[in-house]
């Protein structure tokens, strides 16, 4: 199920303060909780005041701009885009119009084994608006509006792809790769619950001529999720809506998370009249080679790159793209590796025992102990120290109980690594599992794990399994 | 030539009748003055949006926040308030009849 | 009376008199001159200004300690009205100070209020203020000029030292000439524009006006600077102080440029006189003169007039009744927004919005606001052209003597006018200033000196010589009552209840 899919997304950037004023940018809690609280008359629009231009967001901008391979204009300038709205403290919003920070780029992202791209047509900074909140809970029917301006001025970066042939689930993949790229590159946050990713997208089904038709743009999209719903709802509904023999507008949609369906929101009026024209509070701002130079050495951290190194050094794709997939989980993995210079083995552990103990929604930076704490630990094992079920079962109350790892880990008596203790426990076994024994003497093969797990359970999982595994074999090979 | 109606729109003007007609004469006289500037050559002009624009290049502000000390005074500036937010009458009445552009309910497939 | 502003803070230094006693010497001349001129908005109580006053005796330093400043009503000082002469403001107290108004309080300078203009500085005679008309000391029949009328109005009449204006095509300079006092529009980016209420951001700026050059240079020197605040402020600025006075003019003489062909039609008789007289004077004093030729000038009145109601027309979009000023009540928000802006805007300001909005609109653009950015440029390039041969150049200030009050203001663009000298100086964005030159038929006439960018030295320099020349200027005679009026105290709240008094 095809179509062509085009995506509007806004990225609210990761400063400190805001776009022109110096007002702290607040955590999503902390600007749900007090409104109109990291104000001042910049971000207000009070008479006389002016921008100044926060030296990180134009940063940023940059880096997800050279990232996703448009050509970058010249120099940096604004427009003015003028309409009335209450969310809108001037009146005019401060974007860029004439002059786009980039434009003609391209992303590549992997799909069910495979690079796809997208091309982007521009990317452009500009500032967030205030929040309006309705007392009724939506704009229909409200009797009133609430503004909070926390969130006017925040920067944001807006991103418009031209549409590709794609089936939802590709839409979404590119989605979730913008989002890490955004990540990886420390632009964002990427939050979507938060509002910090914001995605509108709109579909046409291909024509006569393969070419985009008539399209819906949907809005209301808050995670990977709902697009993907939202692109299979909608174009269900226009094959439906050209099969019933009758003929789509040019609208848009509102997704209804619930329902699950679009709903029309307005049909294409005439075009707005922005007015824009260039700001003349913000000269222009040439983007130089060194300058462009010095954020282009930040790109080496790209997901994709990254991704392509790993395999090269000899994991699996599918590993190389789990240890991506996030920043944090990356650079734990690559703190890992560096104190137990075994990447296969840093791979198996984060893969297998640590990722293992989350569950959905909290991140790697929660963990109670540090990638080196980790790494010191396997080298233990690795010394027969402990065994490596033991670890797994440290790093589970590790997390339960939010302790660090070495204290969890001194409550523990050490592995049973003696060849002799082994061996008594061996005996042990064999003496009280006959039938077992039987059955391997006659070639039953996997009687021999049934065996170890034996032994090793005996030990209360202090057994070094290399060491028991020889011990049994050897023993087994007696009986013979 | 435009629609004077659509230029108060734009401009978010609520002007009385009597005045919409007088004052619809005056921009057009003037802006009928403004053609002087079409006989004019300036192929090839680079236009000037200001005269120190592309001289003095913008300097960029470091990124550290600072809190604005005089919240209070702005909220008590605000039209209406309610608590912290401020109010203001709603984007649409309350109970307005449906306008034909907009349809909430759902469409079935 | 005090000659300059230095007399006075040299003589709180020397301990020969006191800030109280320079402030009660101004404010005496306010009581008594104030009902007839009218040319503040807002004035500060008395007893708030000697407490300034009397905290400024023990720390005598400053550039212009105890020095009583006006300063226009769109330039905010924190805590104290602002209105721009428009009911769309009626209570705006803006939470925090204009840079320049940072620069004059740590110099020690004293505000006395907020003086009148045209709304939103859109006019050329305060006549198209929301409160009242100021009238122009030399004859109160007519007009101060504007947009900065009351600032110039004050200084003229000697109710304050020195004033703030805001020029955007000839606002300090014109009511300067009109009421015979020196007025300056810095080079564009000289003085930080944080915190003057917008009107055409690419134009504006803020400058002094003074009885005399000396005080200007003084003023514009405090208030010049770069400023992390306003982008648009350069940064390393030259000094605008005149290195050396006119001592190497024999041996290097400054060139003055002008051009006849400009005063040909429309230019009253006066003003050509005194333009000529001036130009003798110069070349007497050893100036070179030189003819040159600015062709695209006369289009700047249109190029104004587009770029300027443009940016206007965004600049004050918001103000809109939600987040300050004039409040109304409405069912929707739409209808709040369009009455509060159709209801508290004057006809001149909402005519200028709609002209703007007109120039931006889709389909429109591209012929006038990108045409006009062209013409603009060729403008500069006019200018820039001739600086190559001269070093400043001489024009008149106004093409009119001060007009009687209501003469003009039927005619929007017989009103445009009065600022066609003035104008393309903003375009261009170089430095300009008015100096007082002589007194025709009872009514004051100046000269306008115009330099290379940043050369405020030069054109100052060529002030100071003309004005050493041309002796010294009298002053309006203002018929004064024997015994004063009690003192005018209006709170920084009320506007003056002035106009039922006439
Ligand atoms: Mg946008
Ligand atoms: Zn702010």
């Amino acid at each position: 199920m095809q179509a062509y899919v085009g995506f509007e997304i806004h990225v609210e950037l990761k400063t400190k303060s805001k776009m022109f004023c110096a007002c702290p940018v607040p955590t999503y809690d902390l600007s749900l909780n007090k409104p109109n609280t990291f104000i001042c008359p910049i971000c207000v629009g009070h008479p006389g005041t002016l921008p100044s231009l926060n030296k990180k967001a134009v940063e940023h901008a940059l880096k997800v701009a050279l990232a996703l391979n448009t050509s970058i204009a010249p120099s940096l300038f604004f427009s003015r885009k003028n309409y009335f709205y209450p969310d809108l403290p001037k009146n005019y919003q401060v974007s860029q119009h004439q002059t786009l920070l980039g434009v003609e780029g391209e992303v590549s992202f992997p799909f069910e084994g495979k690079i796809n791209k997208v091309k982007i047509k521009d990317i452009h900074l500009e500032e967030d608006t205030a929040k309006l909140l309705y007392p009724e809970g939506k704009l229909k029917g409200a009797t009133a509006v609430l503004i909070d301006f926390n969130r006017s001025g925040v920067p944001l970066l807006e991103l418009v792809t031209y549409p590709f042939l794609a089936t939802p689930q590709e839409g979404r993949a590119f989605l979730e790769e913008l989002q890490r790229i955004i990540r990886f590159l420390g632009a964002g946050t990427g939050n979507m619950e938060e509002g910090a990713l914001r995605i509108d997208t709109n579909v046409s089904l291909p024509d006569k001529n393969v070419q985009p038709g008539v399209k819906t743009e949907i809005k209301n999209l808050n995670s990977f999720k709902s697009v993907e719903r939202a692109l299979i709802y909608e174009i269900e509904r226009q094959k439906n809506t050209l099969n019933r023999g009758e003929v789509l507008s040019q609208e848009t949609r509102g997704f209804l998370e619930k329902e699950g369906i679009t709903v029309l929101q307005r049909r294409k009026e005439e075009a707005s009249d922005y007015r824009y024209f260039p700001d003349p509070d913000l000269p222009a701002l040439p983007l130089e080679q060194p300058f462009l130079e010095s954020i282009k050495f930040s790109l080496t951290s790209l997901p994709g790159i990254l991704r392509e190194e790993l395999i090269k050094q000899g994991l699996k794709e599918e590993h190389a793209f789990s240890l991506t997939k996030d920043p944090e989980t990356f650079y734990f993995f690559k703190d890992l590796v560096e104190v137990i210079k075994e990447i296969g083995e840093a791979s198996s552990w984060i893969l297998n025992e640590v990722l293992s103990l989350f569950k959905e929604g909290k991140t790697i930076l929660e963990l109670p102990f540090s990638p080196q704490e980790l790494g010191e630990v396997i080298l233990k094992v690795r010394q027969g120290e402990y065994t490596r079920g033991q670890i797994k079962e440290a790093l589970k109350v590790s997390l339960d109980s939010n302790q660090r790892l070495n204290i969890i880990l001194e409550k523990m008596p050490p592995s049973v690594s003696s060849s002799v203790e082994i061996y008594n426990l061996v005996v042990d076994v064999l003496e009280e599992e006959r039938s077992a024994v039987e059955d391997y003497l006659v070639g039953k093969d996997q009687a021999f794990n049934y065996l170890l797990g034996k032994v090793i359970k005996l030990s209360a999982g202090r057994a070094d399994p290399v060491i028991t595994r020889k011990i049994l074999e050897e023993e087994l090979k007696k009986l013979r | 030539m435009k629609d004077f109606d659509y230029l108060l729109k734009l401009a978010a003007l609520n002007i009385n009748p009597e005045e919409k007609d007088r004052l619809e004469k005056e921009i057009f006289r003037i802006i009928e003055y403004f053609e002087e500037l079409k006989k004019l050559d300036t192929e090839g002009v680079i236009p000037l949006i200001s005269s120190i624009f592309f001289i003095s290049p913008l300097t960029l502000r470091e990124d550290e926040p600072k809190i604005f000390p005089e919240r209070e005074s702005i909220l008590e500036a605000f039209s209406e308030r309610e608590g912290d937010f401020l109010k203001t009458p709603p984007i649409e009445e309350p109970d307005a009849p449906p306008s034909p552009s907009i349809n909430i309910s759902p469409i079935n497939v | 009376m005090f000659n300059s502003v230095s007399d006075i803070v040299s003589g709180i230094r020397e301990k020969k008199f006191t800030p109280v006693e320079v402030l009660d010497f101004y404010y005496n001349r306010i009581s008594r001159l104030e009902r007839k001129v009218k040319a503040f908005i807002s004035l500060k109580p008395y007893e708030e200004l000697k407490q300034e006053a009397l905290s400024l005796d023990k720390s005598h330093k400053g550039k212009l300690l105890g020095v009583p400043v006006a300063v226009k009503d769109n330039i905010n000082i924190r805590g104290f009205k602002t209105t721009c002469a428009s009911r769309i403001l009626p209570d705006y107290y803006p939470p925090y100070n204009a840079t320049v108004i940072e620069h004059l309080k740590r110099e020690g300078a004293i505000f006395i209020g907020k003086t009148n203009m045209d709304e939103f500085a859109f006019g050329s005679s305060t006549e198209n203020s929301s409160f009242h008309t100021t009238l122009n000391p030399y004859d109160l029949t007519r007009v101060p000029g504007g947009s900065s009328g009351g600032s110039a109005a004050a200084v003229s009449s000697r109710m304050v030292a020195l004033a703030l204006g805001s020029d955007t095509g000839g606002s300090i300079r014109q009511p300067a000439s009109f009421c015979g006092v020196v007025g300056v529009k810095p080079t564009y980016g000289r003085v930080s524009r944080k915190g003057l209420v917008a009107f055409a951001s690419s134009l504006d700026q803020i400058g002094p006006l003074s009885v005399n050059i000396e005080d200007s240079v003084l003023l514009l020197e405090v208030i010049s600077g770069y400023d992390p605040g306003d982008s648009t402020t350069v940064k390393n600025q030259p000094s605008c102080i005149p290195s050396d006075g006119f001592r190497n003019l024999i041996e290097e003489p400054l060139t003055i440029g002008y051009s006849p062909a400009l005063l040909e039609g429309g230019v009253e008789e006066e003003v050509v006189d005194t333009f000529y007289e001036a130009l003798e004077l110069f070349k007497k004093g050893g100036f070179k003169l030189k003819e040159i030729e600015l062709p695209y000038l006369k289009y700047g009145l249109s190029v104004y007039y587009i770029l300027g109601t443009a940016e206007a027309s965004s600049n004050l979009a918001r103000f809109d009744g939600i987040r300050y000023g004039l409040k109304h009540n409405s069912r929707t928000i739409k209808e709040m927004v369009e009455k509060v802006r159709g209801e508290g805007f004057g006809p001149e300001v909402r005519r200028r919005i709609l002209l703007g909005t007109f120039a931006l609109s889709s389909g429109f653009y591209e012929d006038y606001y990108i045409k006009a950015c062209k013409v603009r440029a060729l403008i500069q390039n006019d200018f820039f052209k001739a600086f190559q041969e001269v070093d400043m150049i001489c024009l008149p200030t106004s093409p009119d003597l001060p007009f009687l009050v209501g003469s003009k203001s039927d005619d929007p663009l017989k009103m445009y006018k009065a600022d066609l000298f003035t104008i393309p100086i903003n375009l261009a964005g170089l430095p300009a200033l008015n100096l007082p030159f002589n007194l025709k038929n009872g009514l004051p006439v100046g000269v306008q000196l115009i330099g290379r960018p940043f050369e405020e030295a030069t054109i100052f320099q060529g002030a100071m010589f003309l004005e050493r020349e041309r002796g010294p200027f009298t002053p309006p005679a203002i018929e004064e009552p024997l015994t004063p009026h009690p003192r005018i105290e209006y709170g920084a709240d009320s506007t003056l209840p002035l106009e039922e008094e006439v």
